[in-house]
C-alpha cells in the first residue's frame, strides 16, 4: 500500500483521539443525502403551493367480475383525483333490474389519499353480469 | 477545501466510515422501527400538511448537526464535518425507511408521488435521530472520550429539547395522546404536569451530573431546579405542542384540550429530555 492518503488535512495525533475530517467518499454520500432531503423539501413546498385546497374527488371503476364459492365478486378501484384524503370512504354497489334494486353490497376504504388509488371488492349472490351494476361513493370523514 | 480534491484512490472506502454507516443503519432501524410499524405514521405521511412536513424535515437538519456536535457518528473536527454527518445520516435513514416500508407492503403501485414522498420523508426524521445516536449507543468508544466536550448550558438545553422531541415523536402520531387528554380531568392534568416535573428534576439531578462529582458544590439545589428542571420542562411542553401541531393534532382543538394534550405528551417528553444526557 502506498501512503498516498494526503487528503487528510489534519495529521493523526498520537494518543489523543484524532478529530476526523471528512473523506471525499463521505462528502459524496453527504451530497446525495442533502440532495434527497432538498428534493423532498422542495416537492412538499411546491405541492403545498401548487395544490389548492380541494375536496376529495372519487371515481370508482370495475376491474373484474369473478365467481367465488359463495357467489360473485366485483373488484373495483377507487381513485381520488381531489386534493384531500378521504377517510372511511363508503362505497356501495347496486345490482339494478330496471328501477328495482336487486341486491346491494357495501365496502369501506379506510384511507384514500389524494391522487392515489385503492382497491376493494364487493360480494354479490346474484350474477352482476345479468344486471346493471352501479358503483357509488357515499361519504367520508376528514382524517 | 483541500479535502475535496479527489486524489487517486480518494474514494476508497475507509473501513471506519463503512462501519459508521452500518452502525447508523442499525441505529435508524432500532430507533425508528416502532414508528415504521405504526399505522398512524403511514397515514400521516399522506394526510399531514405538506408545509408542516417540510418544516419538520428542515428543522431536522440543524438538530442533527447539533446532535453531531455532542455525540454523533465520530469525533468531528469542524462544523462542516457535522453537516456532512447530518446529511449522511439523513440518507441512511431514508434508505432504511424505503427498504422497510417497501418490504412491509406500505409502498405499493397506485400510490401518488405525494403519498410515497410523504411516507418516506416522515419516517426519515426519527430514523436520522436514531442513526445519529447510533454511535453513542452502539459505539465501542469509551465513555471518557465522549465527555471531552461537556456541553454548555445552552447545549444542555438543546440536548433536552432533542431528547424530548425524540420521545414525543414516538407517541404524538397515535390517537391515544388526544384520547388520554380527553379522559383526564383538569386536576389529573395538573397532577401529571407536577409528576413530569418532579421526575424530570430527579432524573436531571441523578443523571445529568454523571459521576456525581461534576456538580459544583456551591450551586444550590433550587438553582438547578430553576435552571434545568423548570426551563427544561418548559422546553418539553413547547416541543410537545410543536409535535402535536406538526401532526395536525391541535387543529380545531380548544385551548384546554391543547394544553392537556401537551401535558400528556410532555410526560414521555420530560423523560426523554432528562435522559438525553444519558443517551447521548
Amino acid at each position: 500500500m502506498t501512503p498516498a492518503s494526503d487528503n487528510q488535512s489534519k495529521p493523526p495525533v498520537g494518543p489523543q483521539p484524532a478529530l476526523e475530517s471528512t473523506s471525499p467518499l463521505e462528502w459524496l454520500i453527504a451530497a446525495l443525502g442533502g440532495l434527497l432531503v432538498a428534493a423532498a423539501l422542495v416537492y412538499m413546498v411546491v405541492f403545498a403551493i401548487m395544490e389548492p385546497e380541494r375536496p376529495p374527488a372519487v371515481t370508482l371503476s370495475v376491474n373484474a367480475i369473478s365467481t367465488t364459492p359463495g357467489g360473485y365478486l366485483v373488484s373495483f378501484t377507487a381513485a381520488n383525483a381531489g386534493g384531500a384524503t378521504a377517510a372511511g370512504l363508503q362505497v356501495s354497489g347496486e345490482l339494478l333490474q330496471g328501477e328495482a334494486v336487486v341486491e346491494t353490497s357495501t365496502s369501506t376504504i379506510d384511507y384514500l389519499p389524494q391522487h392515489s388509488e385503492r382497491r376493494g371488492g364487493l360480494f354479490f349472490s346474484a350474477n352482476p353480469a345479468d344486471h346493471e351494476l352501479s358503483l357509488r361513493a357515499h361519504g367520508y370523514s376528514e382524517p | 477545501m483541500s479535502t475535496m480534491i479527489a486524489s487517486p484512490g480518494a474514494f476508497k472506502a475507509d473501513p471506519a466510515f463503512l462501519r459508521g454507516l452500518g452502525r447508523a443503519f442499525a441505529g435508524a432501524l432500532i430507533f425508528a422501527l416502532p414508528m415504521l410499524m405504526t399505522m398512524e405514521m403511514w397515514q400521516l405521511g399522506f394526510y399531514m400538511d405538506p408545509l408542516r412536513l417540510a418544516l419538520l424535515l428542515g428543522l431536522t437538519i440543524p438538530t442533527l448537526v447539533g446532535l453531531s456536535r455532542f455525540g454523533g457518528m465520530r469525533p468531528t473536527a469542524r462544523l462542516r464535518d457535522d453537516v456532512a454527518d447530518a446529511l449522511v445520516v439523513l440518507l441512511v435513514a431514508a434508505l432504511a425507511a424505503i427498504v422497510t416500508l417497501y418490504i412491509f407492503g406500505i409502498l405499493t403501485p397506485g400510490m401518488s408521488v405525494r403519498e410515497v414522498v410523504g411516507k418516506i420523508a416522515l419516517q426519515t426524521v426519527p430514523g436520522s435521530f436514531g442513526a445519529m445516536l447510533a454511535r453513542s449507543q452502539l459505539g465501542d468508544e469509551p465513555e471518557s472520550k465522549r465527555d471531552r466536550d461537556t456541553p454548555t448550558y445552552w447545549g444542555e438545553l438543546f440536548l433536552m429539547g432533542a431528547g424530548a422531541l425524540f420521545l414525543a415523536f414516538n407517541m404524538a402520531p397515535t390517537e391515544e395522546m388526544v384520547l388520554i387528554a380527553y379522559k383526564m380531568s383538569a386536576w389529573q392534568a395538573v397532577a401529571l404536569a407536577l409528576v413530569s416535573l418532579g421526575l424530570m428534576h430527579a432524573f436531571v439531578y441523578a443523571l445529568n451530573f454523571r459521576g456525581g462529582s461534576a456538580r459544583p458544590q456551591d450551586i444550590p439545589a433550587w438553582s438547578i431546579f430553576a435552571r434545568f428542571s423548570l426551563v427544561g420542562y418548559a422546553i418539553v411542553l413547547s416541543v410537545s405542542l410543536f409535535t402535536l401541531w406538526v401532526f395536525s393534532r391541535t387543529d380545531g382543538a380548544g385551548l384546554q384540550e391543547m394544553v392537556s394534550a401537551s401535558i400528556v405528551l410532555g410526560f414521555p417528553g420530560a423523560i426523554g429530555a432528562a435522559a438525553a444526557r444519558l443517551l447521548l
